[in-house]
């Protein structure tokens, strides 16, 4: 059989090919073109007009979530409930809003802080430290049965991931759970923020915090502008063995708004958290190194010098070692991003020069005083 | 005469191929550094001459800090286990008896567990429980091997010690289980690097820290290869020949437990050392302990260090943890043990 050849087939076929396309990139562009707009005018007075871009992009990340059905209403979009909720490979009814919400997330719990959803909220897990209000409970997400959470009468549960089959166990029960795995960039977490307004009712509340976050991140970004565009930078996730993250995930996602490079990235083969080697990490010679293992394994700056062969880094010897808290890498609610990355370009702002000592003069002002910079021929003396 | 010449060739092979495994690891590692370049970082430590050598910070501390302790705490450890290995399946009349048979794996991996959950922040402690408990471990779990062993009946009878072995492993194992379980991801993905082994964090310390026990077990195993020989006849034989077999057969077992323990305690559960060594050395240089021990610590070195070379380079820049690349090579080899056992032992 011949396949017969309809041209006007084959245009509606490439037409909707082109719209797919569009609306998977749309997106992505419209953020793109907001944070160069914004960029290139660097003053305050440009919020109006910024702030209708913002509206764009968010119109393209719902124009995304609705082609990819991650939120889809019933009624034609007439009422906001029942609705269903597609994320983490899991499909989810919500019948209608609920009013008790078990959070066992610590970055769903800031999502649904910022979008206002807190007063439904009847209990979060011990690791969800902000808000300070949140209704903390002893469960920690690892619980190995749904039973564990029915005192609490929750409508809705919020997981970060299926462990023990909970989602099984708690369909069973006739509680719908959403799972809202780690975001793998600054874009997912948007993505969940409006996906958790609506399953929550607050539908124009988490538009507005993208809006609002959105907003914050490229200011935040534009301040530090291109001083760090090019350095590059090292995130531990664990000493030993020396565990790291590439720019593929979420805390890489925010290095990447002051256009920096992950060393990591040569390694991410199979997976986006490599277990690096250390005669890696001493030839890329980071510009920058982050340690995100401060309160897991207790690593700070001056442990991290003091590892064998470490010393020679540039890093280290520009004192571009800094300690964060873990959550920096392991967290991607809004709280922590602002925070993280407000964080990142105040050390940015006031340290980018001894960053590049080839580039500035601190090189010479170090060799002045007797100091060694950079990868000068050392002599052994015995 | 015709012997002893055959041993030497075959420790002259042995030691050949060592020096060429060491100079191969560290020339052509992953830094890209050249031959000269090597040669100039190791000498700049060296007495007398070093001063004669100049080289850049950066491929000083790459070829010292990083690169030569993980050589030659491969060598150490591989040696240890080995040999141990070897001295195991001697004392055990097993060929698949390995270092780990009475209990040193779960003891030191319990110890090691509990360190990594209980003292989540001992990693930047000034000194490192890590290796002391796994150590510690270790030896408690070989010492009530003994204990329940002499309890079921005669410590001579070496089946009874081998059942008494499986089951304080079995019980270590259910405690560790029990800890890993009740603990975070994060603690669980520790444990299993350790589980795993691994000589990517290795330092001059670890060396210097494991290198009188392994010196001291493998003398002692040396010394002993030639009753190893004579227990492989049987213990009422051996009697016969003016060895009293459980008594060689205790401090062997020590010995070769001290040193699996010391070895352990810094380089994590690397697994098929002590079992693909001493059988690759059987089909090589025959039966006799004579021949196997000296070259099983040779050997084992050797081994240990290539597969070290492949675990920081097969996936370069990122490592695969050793246990993965000892395993990966072992378990091959030993379907063809088990095919062979007969005519080895």
């Amino acid at each position: 059989m011949k396949k017969e050849f309809h041209p006007a087939a084959s245009v509606a076929e490439y037409l909707s090919k082109c719209v797919k396309a569009t609306l998977c990139v749309l997106p992505l562009l419209l953020l793109l073109t907001v944070n160069s707009a914004s960029a290139s005018v660097k003053s305050a007075p440009l919020q109006r007009g910024h702030a209708t871009a913002q509206d764009f992009a968010v119109a393209g990340l719902e124009a995304q979530i609705a082609h990819r059905g991650l939120v889809k209403t019933h009624n034609s979009g007439k009422k906001s409930f029942p609705v269903t909720i597609t994320s983490g490979g899991y499909r989810e009814v919500i019948p209608s809003r609920p009013t008790r919400i078990l959070c066992l997330s610590a970055s769903s719990t800031q999502m649904l802080y910022a979008i206002g959803a807190l007063p439904q909220v009847v209990g979060v897990d011990k690791y969800s430290i902000y808000p300070k209000s949140a209704p903390r409970t002893s469960f920690t997400g690892y619980e190995t049965s749904a039973e564990d959470y029915l005192p609490l009468h929750p409508d809705l549960v919020i997981l970060a991931f299926n462990e023990n089959s909970m989602v099984a166990q708690l369909n069973a029960l006739h509680i719908p759970v959403l799972v809202m795995p780690a975001a793998s960039n600054i874009h997912s977490a948007y993505i969940q923020l409006l996906q958790l307004g609506a399953a929550t009712g607050h539908v124009k509340q988490a538009k507005k915090e993208v809006v609002k976050l959105n907003s914050s991140l490229t200011h935040i970004a534009l301040r530090v502008a291109n001083r760090a565009k090019g350095l590059t930078y090292f995130i531990e996730l664990s000493p030993s063995p020396l565990y790291t993250a590439t720019s593929d995930t979420f805390i890489g996602s925010v290095f990447s708004l002051f256009k920096m490079k992950d060393i990591a990235d040569a390694a991410g083969h199979g997976s986006n958290y490599p277990q690096l080697n250390s005669s890696y990490l001493l030839k890329s010679n980071p510009d920058m190194v982050v340690l995100a293992d401060t309160v897991c394994c207790g690593q700070s700056p001056a442990l991290f010098a003091k590892r064998p062969g470490y010393s020679v880094l540039r890093a280290v010897r520009t004192h571009n070692v800094y300690g964060v808290n873990d959550s920096a890498a392991s967290e991607w609610g809004p709280h922590t991003l602002v925070e993280f990355a407000n964080y990142l370009s105040g050390v940015l702002l006031r340290k980018y020069k001894s960053m590049r000592p080839h580039v500035f003069s601190v090189r010479h002002k170090a060799a002045s005083h007797g100091g060694e910079s950079g990868f000068s021929t050392t002599k052994r003396n015995n | 005469m015709e012997v002893t010449d055959l041993k030497t060739r075959h420790i002259l092979y042995a030691a050949i191929f060592v020096v060429g495994v060491v100079v191969f690891a560290a020339t052509t590692g992953p830094a890209q550094l050249s031959v000269l370049q090597v040669f100039q970082a190791v000498g700049v430590h060296l007495p007398f001459v070093g001063k004669d050598f100049h080289v850049s910070s950066l491929d000083e501390a790459l070829v010292w800090q990083l690169v030569m302790p993980r050589i030659c705490l491969g060598l150490l450890v591989g040696a240890m286990l080995a040999s141990a290995g070897a001295a195991y399946q001697g004392v055990f009349l097993n060929p698949l008896a390995d270092p780990y048979l009475l209990g040193v794996a779960s003891g030191a991996g319990l110890g090691a567990t509990i360190v990594l959950i209980f003292l989540p922040t001992a990693l930047s402690w000034s000194f490192n429980p890590l290796p002391l408990a796994a150590f510690l471990g270790a030896i408690v779990s070989v010492l009530l091997t003994f204990a329940l062993g002499k309890a079921a009946g005669n410590v001579r009878n070496a089946s009874s010690l081998l059942l008494a072995g499986i089951a304080i492993a079995a019980f270590f194992t259910a405690v560790q289980t029990f800890l890993q379980q009740r603990s975070s991801v994060g603690q669980i993905q520790d444990v299993y690097s350790w589980i795993l082994g691994s000589l990517a964090t290795a330092g001059w310390s670890d060396v210097t820290l494991i290198l009188p026990y392994v010196v001291l077990t493998v003398l002692i195993l040396v010394s002993m290869r030639r009753l190893l020989d004579v227990l492989a006849v049987g213990d009422i034989e051996a009697q016969s020949f003016g060895v009293k077999a459980s008594t060689v057969r205790n401090i062997i077992i020590a010995a070769a437990t001290l040193g699996t323990a010391a070895a352990v305690s810094v380089s994590g559960l690397i697994g098929f050392v002590g079992i693909i060594v001493p059988h690759m050395i059987r089909l090589i240089a025959g039966p006799s302990y004579k021949r196997i021990l000296p070259l099983s610590i040779l050997y084992g070195g050797g081994f240990l260090v290539l597969a070290d070379y492949l675990a920081r380079t097969v996936l370069y820049p990122e490592e695969v943890p050793l246990g993965v690349i000892t395993a990966f090579l072992g378990a091959p080899f030993f379907l063809v043990v088990l095919r062979t056992s007969k005519r080895l032992v």
